[in-house]
């Protein structure tokens, strides 16, 4: 066991965690920010993307002693910890218009990923084409969350 | 799916790192990227005693551009080499082949030294350094050593390297006047290819290829030099079709790619033979 | 104002997609323990020792139970959805006999899901492995291996549906064209997004048993677990949070959630156990599998006359709790939109040495469908038709309504909405301009 400090949705955090520790396990039951969900535990669905140093990465492949030092986001700090429809971002309220989203399951995951390509200033197609990929979603067949993307991106 | 228990170590230089390998040696992990370490971990594919994590490692990112040579630090991250303009400059094909592996989400994390390390089969970096003649730089606390990509990769997931060796950087000759192209089949967008084909080509007098180099992955146990293929466009006209189709004809003799459950052997082959045919089209252009 | 044709945000979105979505893993409880199954590696064996002492020699190891134990604590569970001469209508929640792999034997139960996990490898298990056959047409054949040897084979039922069997081929006998083919679907995993999981804890005194679980049919899965567990109805509950998607999966008590409930009985302490994604591909009830042997016979003018299909399906190891019930679905589905003289199937379920199947996405009708839309391709490019013209014309028309057949329309409006889909879709393609 160690102590970490870690920056989480811009509050610091001192947490214990053993050296075995993933970093979505240490996100999701240490500090209890469940919206980042957990599917395959191998990099390849996308579930678990968080923002490192504003990068999305799959937090299922890094130990939580790694993220000592950095700074982390997750979905919760999408709409300010607000959970009502009025308080969506953009590209929240368009994966809701869009129907880019039945389970949620995935959601957070690709919502991570696309807040980072528009901060980044990615276009929608080049977002599609490129950050789309690194998710897996097995509801909606990806159209409604391809009409999302277009919806807020240029 | 947790990781086994282990001892975790991120000393802060690498002669803390070479000491760490020395004591522990095969029972110690390198852990860069994490991208294809931690999943294993977690399936208790691999069950390392001890976890050796080089991300904070100063300087171990460099990129240094000389006249003759690139030279890559281990943890210089993939999703930073795409961007990279100096080596989009001197060679193209390194943040090409970058864009096909995984997703950006991946690259973000990984590592040119893990990906090199890790020896794929099927990997596209690997076949990048094989076909441009790079090597690696290889530490411990014997010393250091140069190994060309040819007698790095052994077979699947086995290199030339020692466990108590830590690869410090990777090498890419240029300059040599090689254009290289490379390309590949994959089963999904950002998925490990099935085939990819890295091939480069020197121009010489009367537009006839002076020389040529080329390597794949995903059609042996470990990625390949195609040393036919190279000896054959030596002399060859690639504005001729005919040329052209010879040569992807030839590109896979001798090669006896695995079945697997991302293709069969005989279905590799004709991606081999697509590719190359497709890679010297573009070459031609 | 109309909601019709207007576009509709659904209400719970904002939920999440903020993150407050609670999906079983989200939940925990004081004193929680947390689980790993342990699953056969082997498709067909004998259990002969079975040793968790190193396992709970380990500290944070709380408890190991083996198919010895957990079969004395539970009753079997009953297959709910039977077909007519079924041969097996329960199963037991644990067992001595593997029959496919990714078959629960045991649960190791610790403080942490790690340390469950550095347990289950310390569990020594031996297996006398037997002979094991997957596949179906291999599963039918002389001298296949039997998983059942007291069944004396490995068919679990066999039976007819539609019109009379000499009637289908007396007709198909006098027709002027028939077209055979050998089709086969393959098994689907079903994979959500979310996979299985289940959180359970007991009262203590009061005997009350409340589940939280990833399932599509919470009250289904309370029944089958009173039975299971030994315990009155009224003394279960079972939450259904919010579902990372099923497509049919979840639609069961699967043994490995009863021995999750079982571990929390025993032990006195909440149980979570979350199936990790290696373990769904075998653990989780397959979609699909199966070979059909069909055929679809034609007069000389391109009318049919009759469809049959020989459906052999695969059920797996052992029948779920609904059984046969896709392939059933396929034999009923199977005449569609269209008229025959006489039209039926005949279903054999099979069992393998593999994952059992079940419900997955709408099951048993895409199979129907795929193998009459197929055999209709088929024929029409044997006799040189117009695939879209073949099927106009023996579509039921209105006139011929209340037709007869299992799967067809009341409206009677299907030629015209074929027609009209055929437009709107520019089908066949030479219309494309059109």
């Amino acid at each position: 066991m160690r102590t970490i400090k870690i920056v989480v949705n811009g509050t610091a955090h001192d947490v214990e965690v053993e050296d075995r520790t993933l970093l979505s396990d240490l996100i999701r039951h240490d500090l209890r920010l469940t919206g980042t969900h957990v599917s395959c535990e191998q990099g390849v669905c996308g579930s678990c993307t968080i923002l490192l140093d504003g990068r999305p990465v799959r937090s299922c492949l890094m130990l939580a002693v790694q993220a000592e030092g950095h700074e982390v986001e997750t979905v919760e700090s999408l709409s300010g910890g607000e959970a009502t429809p009025e308080s969506l971002t953009s590209l929240q309220r368009a994966m809701s218009d869009q129907h880019g989203l039945q389970c949620g399951f995935c959601t957070p995951g690709i919502l991570m990923s696309v807040t980072a390509a528009q901060r980044d200033g990615l276009d929608a197609e080049e977002t599609i084409a490129e950050v789309l990929g690194g998710h897996v979603c097995r509801c909606t067949g990806y159209r409604g969350i391809r009409a999302a993307i277009r919806q807020v991106l240029p | 799916m947790k990781p086994a228990p282990f001892t975790y170590h991120d000393p802060p230089t690498v002669s803390e790192v070479l000491g760490l390998l020395s004591e522990h040696g095969g029972e110690a992990a390198v852990l860069a990227g994490g991208q294809s370490l931690i999943p294993l971990m977690n399936l208790r594919l691999a069950r390392p005693g001890v976890v050796v994590d080089v991300n904070r490692v100063a300087g171990l990112d460099h990129v240094e551009i000389g006249r003759h040579v690139v030279r890559i630090g281990a943890t210089a991250r993939l999703a930073d080499l795409e961007r990279h303009e100096g080596l989009a400059e001197v060679l193209p094909v390194l943040p090409a082949a970058i864009r096909h592996v995984a997703h950006p989400q991946i690259r973000n994390r990984t590592t040119l030294g893990g990906s090199i390390s890790h020896a794929d089969p099927s990997a596209e970096l690997p076949a990048v350094l094989l076909a441009t003649g790079g090597r690696v730089r290889l530490e411990s606390v014997r010393g250091s050593r140069r190994v060309p990509a040819d007698d790095f990769f052994l077979s699947p997931f086995r290199t030339s390297r020692r466990p108590d060796e830590l690869l410090t950087s990777v090498e890419f000759p240029i300059g040599g006047g090689l254009r290289f192209l490379m390309d590949e089949v994959a089963r999904r967008e950002g998925g490990l290819p099935v085939v990819s084909v890295v091939l480069g080509v020197r121009t010489g007098a009367g537009g006839l290829v002076a020389e040529a180099r080329a390597a794949a992955s995903g059609v042996a146990d470990r990625p390949v030099r195609l040393r036919r293929l190279e000896r054959h466009l030596t002399g060859a006209d690639l504005g001729d079709p005919v040329v052209r189709r010879a040569a992807a004809d030839m590109a896979g003799h001798g090669l006896e790619p695995p079945d697997d459950l991302r293709g069969g052997g005989a279905y590799r082959k004709s991606l081999l033979r697509a590719l190359v045919e497709r890679l010297l089209e573009g070459a031609a252009a | 104002m109309s909601l019709i044709g207007a576009p509709v945000n659904r209400v719970a979105d904002h939920v999440l997609l903020t993150g407050n979505a609670r999906y079983v893993d989200d939940l925990q409880l004081a004193g929680m323990l947390h689980a790993t199954v342990l699953r056969a590696p082997v498709a067909h064996a004998r259990i002969t020792a079975f040793d968790a002492s190193a396992a709970l020699a380990l500290d944070g190891v709380v408890a190991v139970f083996g198919p010895e134990e957990i079969a004395r604590h539970t009753e079997a569970q009953l297959c709910t959805w039977l077909i007519s001469g079924q041969k097996i209508v329960s199963v037991p929640i644990a067992d001595t006999v593997v029959r496919h792999v990714g078959q629960p034997i045991g649960i190791v139960v610790a403080t942490s899901r790690a340390l469950a996990e550095d347990g289950a490898g310390l569990v020594l298990v031996e297996y006398a492995e037997l002979p094991a056959v997957t596949g179906v047409e291999a599963a039918v054949a002389p001298q296949a291996p039997l998983l059942y040897p007291e069944l004396g084979g490995n068919v679990l039922a066999d039976v007819d549906y539609g019109d009379p069997r000499e009637e289908i081929d007396r007709v198909v006998a006098g027709a002027a064209h028939v077209v055979e083919r050998r089709l086969e679907v393959p098994r689907a995993a079903p994979s959500a997004m979310e996979t299985r999981g289940v959180l359970a804890a007991f009262e203590h005194g009061s005997g009350e048993l409340t589940m939280w679980a990833s399932s599509q049919n919470p009250h289904m899965t309370r029944w089958h677990l009173a039975r299971v567990l030994r315990l009155p109805l009224h003394r279960i509950r079972v939450i259904q949070p919010r579902l990372g998607g099923s497509f049919g999966s979840k639609d069961h008590l699967y043994q490995d959630e009863a021995i999750v409930c079982l571990a929390a009985m025993l032990l006195r302490r909440p149980v979570k156990w979350i199936e990790d994604r290696t373990e769904h591909f075998t653990a989780t009830k397959h979609g699909r599998g199966g070979v059909y042997r069909a055929r679809l016979a034609l007069d000389a003018d391109g009318d049919f006359l009759a469809l049959h299909a020989d459906i052999l399906g695969d059920v797996g190891a052992f029948p779920s709790t609904v059984g046969t019930g896709p392939f059933q679905v396929t034999a009923l589905m199977l005449p569609g939109p269209y008229r025959y003289r006489a039209v039926g199937a005949r279903l054999v379920a099979v069992l393998t040495n593999a994952t059992p199947t079940a419900a997955y996405r709408a099951y048993g009708q895409n199979e129907a469908a795929w193998i009459r839309e197929r055999l209709i391709d088929e024929a029409a490019r044997e006799l040189g038709l117009d695939p879209g013209e073949l099927r106009l014309r023996n579509l039921v028309t209105a006139e011929e309504m209340p037709y007869g057949s299992s799967a067809s329309s009341r409206s009677g409006c299907l030629p015209s909405a074929a027609t009209a889909m055929s437009r709107r879709w520019s089908w066949p393609p030479e219309n494309s301009n059109g």
